[in-house]
């Protein structure tokens, strides 16, 4: 069964939205990506929410990403060292 | 005898650790202001990835480090929120997204919640995640910092961020219910 604006599946939709986002997508993927949005409640919110968890995740960097890299800094220091004691 | 329990790799290890640490609290010191945040992040996270690298080459054996393994594949959003091949509309929603009422930039339980999941997120997809939505680099920056390819870039960047917003889903509580396997 078609209808109209649904030659791609949500779950199909879903898959592309990064590439969506990163502007790497073919003309007609596109054309068909934003048709399925014209009519899809689901889809427009999960586009949505992805944009506005983009946004809040660029806002950590302001103030919260220096205590967090630490944290890279000491786990990635951990496992080297865990993987070197095993051999 | 004590020393025997003491290998000789892991004593050359704690050297290059502390050694990393000296460095790391040294330029740390160095560290004026927020002016160069993104500059003194950079060096650090792609010393540690490096270093990262070049040990897990080492001791890791390359099919599990490559790309399409592990967490690289399958769906990131639950099937059990489509309608299955059977259904009359294969492939659409059963349990579409919820409205959040709250905006996750501003709340602040929602910004741990994206922090702790970045924390969480396999290594190479957590790497990708900070230098582009955190940090703020571009795809090209990323995938030369990280020696990635484009497409595995944005699978990595793809995967870490489903999980960023299925994170913020479910701390709102708006997991849809899910029917018993
Ligand atoms: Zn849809």
């Amino acid at each position: 069964m078609e209808v109209a604006g649904m030659t791609l599946s949500c779950q199909e939709l879903v898959e592309l939205v990064t590439e969506y986002l990163e502007g790497s997508m073919e003309p007609a993927t596109r054309a068909r990506f934003e048709q399925h949005l014209l009519v899809c409640d689901g889809c427009g919110l999960y586009l949505a929410q992805m944009r506005r968890t983009l946004r809040a995740t660029g806002t950590l960097r302001e103030r919260d990403v220096a205590p967090d890299s630490l944290d890279v800094l000491r786990q990635a220091f951990r496992s080297w060292k865990l993987r070197a004691a095993r051999g | 005898m004590a020393r025997s329990r003491v290998g000789g790799r892991a004593s050359i290890a704690d050297e290059c650790a502390q050694e990393a640490w000296v460095v790391f609290l040294e330029s740390l010191a160095r560290w004026e202001g927020r002016s160069t945040l993104r500059t003194f992040l950079v060096g650090i996270l792609l010393n540690v990835i490096r270093n990262k690298v070049r040990s897990e080459a080492r001791s890791v054996p390359l099919s599990s480090v490559g790309p399409g393994s592990g967490d690289d594949v399958g769906p990131t959003v639950d099937p059990e929120r489509f309608a299955p091949e059977a259904h009359a509309w294969p492939g659409h929603w059963v349990a579409p997204p919820q409205g959040w009422s709250v905006d996750p930039a501003s709340a602040r339980e929602l910004r741990e919640t994206l922090e702790e999941t970045i924390a969480a997120l396999p290594p190479a997809q957590r790497d990708v995640v900070t230098m582009r939505d955190v940090l703020g680099f571009d795809a090209d920056e990323t995938c030369n910092a990280l020696g990635l390819g484009d497409t595995h870039q944005r699978v990595l960047l793809h995967r870490g961020r489903a999980k960023l917003r299925r994170a913020i889903e479910s701390r709102l509580g708006l997991d849809p219910v899910r029917r018993p396997t």
